[in-house]
C-alpha cells in the first residue's frame, strides 16, 4: 500500500509530515498515529510490522471496549471507593504492555516506580500512602541528599564524584606486591626483582617481633 | 612489636612473617639501590609505625632524596591492634599521641605519605 501521508508545507514554509486531505498536520494526533500504523503495515508482514499492527489493533479494540463497558460512576457516599479485584477495570495485558512501551516516563516517575519496587509496596496501598505522606521515616532519598551528591565536580569538595579530577584516566594505578622475607638482604633482592619486572610501587611486610 | 631480633622473646619468631628490621642499618640494606624518590612504598605496620617511618625518611635522606618527593602509605592504625591483632606496644593514649604526632610531622614536612588510619 502506498503512503497515506506525504510531506506538506506548513504556513512557515517548512516541510512536515501531514495529510493532504486534512489540510493540516495530523501526525501527532494519536488516532491518526494508530491509523497510520495500521495502514502503513507492509504485506506480507514481517515480525516488526505485525507487532505494530497487533498493538495498534489492541489499543483500538480496548478503546471501543472501554467505551461500551465503562464502569459506572460511584456515588460519593462510599468515597474513597473500595478497590476490589472485581470492580476494577483491567486493561488487556497486551494493551497495558503497549501503554508502557509507548509512554516515555519522566525521571521522577521512573524513580518512584523503582522505589515502590524496592520497598515492595503497591501503589495506593496504605503503606505506600504512609510513606508518601511523610508519616514514616521510610523516605528513600531526599532531594537535598541528591543535591549534595551531585553538587561538586570530580576532584572538588565534597568529593562524592571522586577525589581526583581525572581519576584513573589521569594516571595508571600503582602495582605493588606485598613482600617481606626474613632478612633485609633477601627482601631487598625481592624488591629489586619486582621493580625490574615493572612493578610501580613497593609494599613491605614487616616481622612480628621487631 | 619493637623487640630486637636477638631479644629472648623474639626467639623462634624472627623473620617468620616478614622482614625483620632491628635498626637503621637493616632499613638501609632493605632499600639498598632502590630510589625512594621514585617508588612509592606501602608499609603495613602499626605499633612501631613512627619509628619505621623515621627510619624510612633517614634512608631517603642518606640517598639525598627530597622529602617532598617521598610518597607512600603507612598503615599507622594502632586502634586496630587493640581490637584485633593485639600487637600493641604502648597503652592507647600515648599510642594515639604518637599517631597524631606523625600526622602533624607529615603535614609540616609536606611528605606525601598517606596514613591508612581508619
Amino acid at each position: 500500500m502506498d503512503k497515506v501521508y506525504k510531506e506538506i508545507e506548513n504556513k512557515n514554509g517548512e516541510k512536515v509530515a501531514g495529510s493532504d486531505f486534512m489540510g493540516r498536520s495530523a501526525a501527532r494526533r494519536p488516532a491518526f498515529f494508530f491509523m497510520r500504523t495500521i495502514l502503513a503495515t507492509e504485506w506480507p508482514p514481517n515480525s516488526c510490522s505485525y507487532l505494530r499492527f497487533r498493538i495498534a489493533l489492541e489499543i483500538v479494540m480496548n478503546c471501543l471496549l472501554h467505551l461500551l463497558f465503562r464502569p459506572k460512576a460511584k456515588p460519593m457516599s462510599d468515597f474513597p471507593p473500595k478497590q476490589d479485584a472485581d470492580n476494577r477495570s483491567r486493561p488487556i495485558p497486551l494493551f497495558a504492555k503497549a501503554l508502557r512501551t509507548r509512554t516515555r516516563l519522566g525521571k521522577r516517575t521512573r524513580f518512584n516506580r523503582l522505589c515502590r519496587k524496592i520497598l515492595n509496596v503497591k501503589r495506593n496501598s496504605p503503606r505506600f500512602r504512609a510513606i508518601r505522606s511523610g508519616g514514616s521515616t521510610l523516605r528513600p532519598i531526599s532531594r537535598d541528599g541528591i543535591q549534595i551528591l551531585i553538587s561538586g565536580q570530580p576532584g572538588e569538595p565534597p568529593y562524592t564524584r571522586g577525589i581526583h579530577a581525572t581519576m584513573h584516566r589521569g594516571r595508571l594505578w600503582t602495582m605493588r606486591q606485598f613482600a617481606g622475607f626474613g632478612t633485609a638482604e633477601d627482601t631487598n633482592q625481592r624488591f629489586r626483582y619486582l621493580l625490574a619486572q615493572g612493578q610501580s610501587g613497593l609494599s613491605t611486610a614487616f616481622d612480628l617481633p621487631t | 612489636m619493637g623487640y630486637d631480633s636477638d631479644h629472648p622473646l623474639s626467639e623462634g619468631e624472627v623473620g617468620k612473617c616478614g622482614v625483620a628490621i632491628s635498626s637503621l642499618a637493616d632499613m638501609e640494606v632493605l632499600f639498598d639501590q632502590i630510589p625512594l624518590a621514585d617508588v612509592t612504598t606501602s608499609m603495613t605496620i602499626n605499633s612501631p609505625a613512627a619509628v619505621i617511618w623515621a627510619m624510612y625518611l633517614a634512608v631517603a635522606e642518606k640517598q639525598e632524596a627530597d622529602w617532598k618527593k617521598i610518597s607512600g602509605t603507612l598503615q599507622n592504625d594502632i586502634l586496630k591492634e587493640y581490637i584485633a591483632q593485639k600487637e600493641y606496644i604502648y597503652p592507647p593514649e600515648p599510642s594515639m599521641r604518637l599517631v597524631i604526632d606523625t600526622f602533624e610531622f607529615g603535614a609540616k614536612e609536606h611528605t606525601e605519605v598517606q596514613h591508612d588510619f581508619h
